[in-house]
């Protein structure tokens, strides 16, 4: 492609609502957005040829890859990663692995989201049957710190009574094998994820990112590991 | 891409426990080829646990590509294709292959060879030899399958015999557990039978006699499990193994001849990881020369899983033009 422009990569295949985003070293970002279905290593090729085509770019012209490492779907989180781990073998592009819970706290702390009042912040990811995936975040001088060495896993009912009335960010999807979105919005401290929020935080991550990381691998959690 | 040589290629094979990756120049000229074998990290189980599998291939996979071709003294740019075995396996496994397969394959404009795993076993026999003499009839006895295939050129067969049940691998690593062998049984009942004589038991032969070239071997695995509640576990395991593998060798080395005579066979193979079995070898080389029909069995090192066997079919494929398209699925049984 054209002269001097490079781009950062986002890779997100840890829950139903997949995306990739390509966005170059003028600011623009190009997005696509599905739904995962069985054949998620297929289709996510395919909506890479579409995404670097739309935004203009080869694989060459990639500096670094940010990748959503999970908590998720396994097979989800293994299929974004060994397509971002390969990318990085074969081209020796640098790979940014992001914890989806983190990045979604980053970006929900980069707004007006939370009350002025508010520093802690649940966030959750359900991608299977009635599990939630979830940490607990905060804010320490500006940085955002979480309680917890990593996520946790519990169902959604005990979730529900664990978190009383704290604001919770949960991000679900519109699949038949998960909760329903009147289901997650019914949680007292409920907030709205954004998805290109989301997003534009992994892109920063991406290009914030030192080349000399090992290949990142998926955060993996246990649905019973109540904190 | 390469021009004016021959072709280079790269294979993955993650079906099982195993991650395999194998470089090969032409049709077999075998640049590298490395295994890591997963077995340690399962045998608090005593079996395969699928999800570990799938973890185990992606924490491994890449560091193995890369490694395999610095062996291989290769660059990625060279590659022409990228093969992997799609099927059959663990979905959860087979799928972190494909993945890599797939995106190294968009990533280097690379064609992708999608292969059947059990179809590449015999395959392992042409880094000896120049070709098969059809029609051939292949025993392959891999992990949980135990077949009898009939090819009548390259990519042209049709399965004759199969397990009803227990395939004879799988019997074997049975039998070693119930008997407090470690893992990977096959390996230790083997060197307990050739120490010593089978003749101390009489074990069934299951469908020995049978005109169908199916097999059975769940009936042998409750015949040892009697044999252990009757006696416990002998001092000297080596004859009660002697005995048992003699069972299974007598049907198998039986039913592969009666196949070939069938079939009119001009050769036979004998593959997968119960191949390398010294009992078995032995004699599927005494009843070939005695019945005389030529057998090509795979070094012992080609046996069990491995990617060199999956790149030698997949050159050749690749040379017809037998190449998948991106779409190409992960599927878990033995035909798509």
């Amino acid at each position: 492609m054209s002269e001097n422009i490079r781009f950062t990569l986002a890779i997100d295949t840890t829950v139903h609502q997949c995306a990739l985003s390509l966005r170059n070293s003028r600011g623009d970002t190009t997005t696509c957005e599905w739904e995962a279905n069985r054949q998620l290593d297929s289709v996510v090729f395919s909506k890479l040829n579409e995404l670097l085509t739309k935004g203009g770019a080869t694989l060459a012209d990639i500096d670094t890859i940010a990748v959503n490492r999970g908590p998720g779907s396994f097979i989800g989180s293994r299929i974004g990663l060994a397509v971002a781990n390969t990318f990085a073998t074969t081209h020796n592009i640098p790979v940014c692995g992001v914890c989806g819970l983190a990045t979604m706290a980053a970006a929900a702390y980069s707004t007006d989201l939370l009350g002025a009042d508010e520093s802690r912040l649940y966030t959750a990811v359900n991608c299977v049957r009635r599990d939630i995936f979830f940490q607990t975040f905060h804010l320490e001088n500006g940085a955002v710190m979480s309680a917890e060495p990593e996520a946790c896993g519990m169902l959604f009912e005990s979730f529900v009574k664990h978190v009383g009335t704290a604001p919770v960010l949960i991000r679900g999807s519109k699949s038949k094998l998960t909760l329903t979105e009147d289901e997650l919005s019914s949680m007292p401290g409920s907030l709205k994820f954004d998805l290109n929020g989301f997003i534009a935080r992994m892109h920063h991550e991406a290009s914030a990112h030192t080349s000399a990381a090992p290949l990142p691998h998926p955060l993996y959690v246990k649905p019973d590991s109540v904190p | 891409m390469n021009t004016g040589r021959m072709n280079l290629g790269l294979a993955i094979d993650t079906t099982f426990d195993d991650t395999s990756v194998a470089v090969l120049r032409g049709h077999r000229t075998l640049l590298s080829n490395l295994t890591i074998s997963q077995f340690e990290n399962h045998a608090d189980f005593g079996g395969v646990v699928p999800e570990r599998a799938s973890r185990k291939h992606l924490e491994v996979i890449h560091p193995l590509v890369r490694r395999a071709m610095d062996d291989a003294g290769a660059t990625f740019d060279e590659l022409d294709w990228i093969a992997v075995s799609n099927l059959p396996g663990l979905m959860g496994a087979v799928l972190v292959g494909l993945t890599v397969a797939k995106a190294m394959s968009f990533a280097l404009g690379a064609s992708l060879v999608a292969v059947n795993h059990i179809e590449s076993h015999p395959y392992a026999c042409l880094l000896d030899r120049d070709d098969f003499d059809f029609p051939v009839i292949h025993l392959v006895i891999a992990g949980g399958h135990t077949l009898l295939i009939h090819q009548t050129e390259h990519f042209q067969w049709s399965i004759v015999g199969r397990t009803r049940d227990d395939a004879a691998g799988e019997c074997a690593d049975k039998v070693a557990r119930m008997y407090g062998l470690p893992m990977p049984g096959g390996k230790y009942v083997d060197a307990l039978a050739a120490s010593a004589q089978p003749g101390a038991y009489a074990f069934p032969r299951p469908m020995l006699r049978e005109k169908s070239f199916d097999f059975s071997f769940s009936g042998l695995k409750t015949a040892l499990l009697r044999q252990k509640e009757k006696d416990g576990i002998p001092e000297n395991l080596g004859p009660l193994m002697a005995a048992f593998l003699g069972s299974i060798k007598e049907v198998l080395v039986h039913k592969t001849l009666r196949a070939a005579e069938e079939f009119d066979a001009r050769m036979i193979t004998v593959s997968g990881g119960l191949a390398a079995s010294s009992v078995l070898r032995q004699a599927f080389t005494a009843a070939a020369a005695k019945a005389g029909i030529p057998l090509a069995l795979p070094s012992p090192a080609f046996c069990t899983d491995n990617a060199a066997m999956v790149a030698v079919l997949a050159a050749r494929m690749h040379a017809a033009g037998q190449t998948a398209s991106p779409d190409v699925s992960a599927f878990p049984n033995l035909l798509s």
